[in-house]
């Protein structure tokens, strides 16, 4: 065979091989780019659609309220269609469309969650004799999206003294409410309240309103917001000045009080009261709230919330009678999620979270004061709301029923994701069912929400420091430059009977006044803004989001060591600021003070169903 | 005469279709290949860094593991964009006494390495903007082959490139470290 023979064979051979590879890897880079666009559009939908939650619950008084809740979500549902479909022009026709490919929408809220996705519009009823049946039956595969009931994050427990069965409903934080017959004299319970460490309070005072908490003096407080009033509805005038609240069954009131400063009465005698609605002040009329603020909570002519005080009361009786009775529970007392009867047992496998054999509601001993993101209640908290999730779930995505034939299944949701989940209000959404080249699309966007009112973390106080020349900035409590102006004199915070220092994040969020049609002439303004004049971030802690000192030491009340010289980091363990320091004390007191005080004012729907006797 | 400078044109032509051609297509096959590579790394890695609000040391060596598993060297660029929401920040650009007139403030590559090898991590807030480009700086085999036949001029053409934006999503928390 001549060269030339051969030189064409090798050449017959190599090319087609050449050309099907460099289509097939083509292939593989189109379907990666894909992919990669699908995830972008996830995460920018999902965050579009936080961000409209956040919109809505921030500027809305009654956020919190269950109705306006649902409003807020299904707004939010909306941006999220919305945007998804503005990125996803090119491949889906409709929201319709896209509605096939999502199969689930999960928000994650205080104490339970949502899941939208589809349900079968049956309307199935009895009469009221009984035997007039209503039964209309829709088309097979008309199915409808919409939210699913509120599921709670709840866990039923078999006590181990009688065998009897209790649940106990789970939140963001450390509240509780435990419901179910204890059996014996106690019989049918239900409790609500925060849990802590009973044995931490101590010098309860009743009539000054001062308690201990674990080394730190718990005082009343005066706190203040800014508010924008509209003095003049034609032109929308506004005036802004400094007013102090107190919550009062769940919403603010304000005392008024003249150019001067000097707090102003109604003809009766009792202080000049009123709601910010709308902009404007409401004054209060109810002659029974007046005469309660009156004598509850005047004191020499200023508003004092004892909400911190009232906080650490009622969580130390509260978790005291936890203790008493839930006590001897431990994670092999939970009743496994799929039947309710089932014990868990020896399955250490069952939760995310072995606790092996520690008491989870004995929160008096070592190593479980529930404050604490390390202690037993807390990893079997996130372990029993992480498989109520997994369950519901799973269970609604295999079954999630739309016009196309897909399967859908749910994906694996990594460690770190679900550390996000189960910690913060947040929204999390599915996609899958879309065509990537040879294989289909599953994946799914976390988005955890930080401004809301929902819940107050630990991470969620800014403490306000004066540096005296009028210029004041707001620090995460764990912040170097905060203790370290505190210590040297160069800045100051303030606590009772001065204006309190410390407020929940969401304080320090703008607000926006809608004075016309056009949302270009709204105007801002800040609850958190002293004497007309703006709060600043601090550049190192707030604009950088780099605190210097963990949250946990604070609250725990240990030495203080600067991230950058703890051991875990190469840092040889140098302590920056010792538990005695009064400069880190004073710091703990407003930061303490506030957590108690902002967890206690939030607003809870399902608190106050204390049904004892 | 003739005949062997024909056979020589031939054996040359031989020469350049059975041997240099299969190569290059195959280099540009592995190029594509590393392009792919270095283009999911570096998409995910912000991606992560959006979604968790945090940049970890950790996080940013297993993306130099990842690009430079291809076999090439890379040039790493991050741009960290922060946001600066305080009112009254006396600038050129921005009106000082307006509100939501934001700025951001740049950190770039060495600053971001200096704090990643120092800390182990960056935590980022809701509004920052995180920018990665990832470019080869060495020559691949296959930008050495099409030199040979025509040269590119210029010294900054890359073969190899990975790049995404995004802004971050939530605050990163250091409560858990």
């Amino acid at each position: 065979m001549k060269l030339q023979h051969l030189a064409v064979i090798f050449i017959l051979i190599i090319l087609p091989i050449s050309m099907v590879m460099a289509s097939y890897i083509q292939n593989q880079i189109e379907a990666i780019e894909i992919q990669s666009s699908y995830d972008r559009s996830l995460i920018n939908a999902t965050y579009d659609a936080v961000k409209a939650f956040q919109l809505n619950t921030t500027n809305n008084m009654y956020s919190s309220i269950s109705d306006s809740k649902i409003r807020d979500i299904e707004a939010s549902v909306n941006t999220f269609y919305n945007s998804l479909m503005n990125s996803m022009m090119n491949y889906a026709q409709s929201t319709t469309d896209l509605r096939s490919f999502t199969p689930a929408l999960l928000f994650t809220l205080y104490d339970g969650y949502y899941i939208y996705t589809s349900y079968h519009n049956v309307y199935s009823t009895t009469g009221e004799e009984g035997e007039e049946k209503v039964d209309i039956n829709l088309d097979e595969n008309d199915y409808e999206n919409g939210l699913k009931p509120y599921v709670y994050y709840s866990a039923k427990y078999r006590l181990p003294s009688n065998g009897n069965t209790i649940i106990v409903n789970y939140t963001l934080d450390n509240a509780i409410t435990v419901y179910g017959d204890f059996g014996g004299s106690d019989g049918y319970v239900t409790k609500s309240g925060y849990l802590i460490n009973p044995d931490s309070v101590s010098n309860i005072n009743e009539a000054n309103h001062t308690l201990t908490y674990d080394g730190v003096q718990i005082e009343p407080e005066i706190l203040t917001d800014n508010l924008s009033i509209v003095v003049d509805q034609e032109t929308m005038q506004t005036q802004a000045d400094d007013y102090e609240y107190v919550f009062y069954g769940n919403d603010k009131i304000y005392l008024d009080h003249d150019e001067n400063g000097n707090t102003l009465y109604f003809e009766d005698g009792t202080p000049a009261i009123f709601w910010y609605q709308n902009y404007i002040k409401t004054y209060v009329n109810d002659p029974d709230i007046r005469n309660d603020i009156s004598t509850n909570n005047m004191v020499n002519n200023h508003l004092v919330s004892y909400s911190a005080y009232n906080f650490f009361v009622e969580a130390q009786e509260f978790s005291q009678w936890v203790n008493d009775n839930l006590g001897d529970i431990t994670q092999a007392n939970t009743l496994k999620f799929e039947d309710g009867t089932t014990p868990i047992g020896n399955d250490t496998n069952y939760l995310s979270q072995n606790t092996e054999t520690a008491h989870i509601f004995d929160t008096s001993v070592e190593g479980n004061d529930p404050l604490m993101s390390s202690s037993v209640f807390n990893n079997h908290r996130l372990a029993v709301i992480r498989k109520s999730i997994e369950t519901n779930l799973n269970t609604i995505i295999s079954r999630y029923g739309s016009s196309t034939l897909l399967n859908y299944e749910m994906p694996v949701i990594s460690e770190d994701d679900w550390y996000q989940i189960v910690n913060n209000v947040s929204m999390v959404s599915f996609m899958q069912g879309l065509s990537i080249g040879y294989r289909t699309y599953n994946n799914y966007a976390v988005v955890t929400n930080n401004i809301n009112k929902e819940v107050v973390n630990a991470n969620n106080i800014y403490i306000v420091a004066d540096d005296g020349s009028d210029n004041r900035e707001y620090h995460q409590p764990g912040c170097k430059e905060l203790l370290q102006g505190v210590e040297d004199g160069s800045l100051t915070i303030t606590d009772y009977p001065e204006v309190s220092s410390a407020y929940a994040t969401a304080s320090f969020q703008r607000q926006s006044i809608r004075k016309s049609e056009n949302s270009a002439n709204d105007e801002y303004y800040y609850l958190q803004a002293k004497n007309g004049k703006y709060l600043t971030g601090c550049y190192n802690c707030i604009v950088n989001n780099t605190p210097n000192y963990s949250i946990d030491d604070i609250i725990a009340g240990v030495d203080l060591i600067d991230f950058v010289n703890s051991v875990e980091d190469g840092g040889d363990g140098t302590i920056s600021y010792r538990s005695n320091n009064s400069a880190y004390m004073q710091v703990r007191k407003a930061y303490m003070t506030a957590l108690a005080r902002e967890r206690y004012d939030l607003y809870k729907s399902n608190f106050d169903l204390d049904l004892e006797e | 005469m003739g005949d062997t400078l024909i056979t020589v044109v031939a054996i040359f032509l031989a020469a350049i279709l059975m041997l240099v051609f299969p190569l290059m297509s195959l280099a540009e096959r592995t190029d594509d290949i590393s392009q792919l590579a270095v283009q999911t790394a570096t998409t995910e890695f912000v991606d992560n860094v959006r979604t968790t609000g945090k940049m970890t040391l950790d996080d940013y060596e297993a993306l130099l593991s990842d690009i430079t598993a291809t076999g090439n060297t890379f040039s790493t660029e991050i741009l960290i964009q922060q946001l600066d929401e305080n009112p009254g920040v006396k600038t050129t650009q921005a009106e000082a006494t307006k509100i939501g007139e934001n700025l951001y403030y740049n950190i770039y590559t060495t600053q971001v390495e200096e704090q990643l090898y120092d800390t182990g991590r960056i935590n980022l807030k809701e509004g920052d903007i995180v920018t990665v480009t990832v470019r080869n700086t060495n020559q691949t085999i296959a930008q050495l082959l099409r030199n040979f036949i025509y040269v590119i001029t210029g010294n900054d053409t890359y073969q190899i490139v990975g790049q995404h934006s995004g802004v971050v999503a939530v605050n990163g928390s250091t409560s858990q470290r």
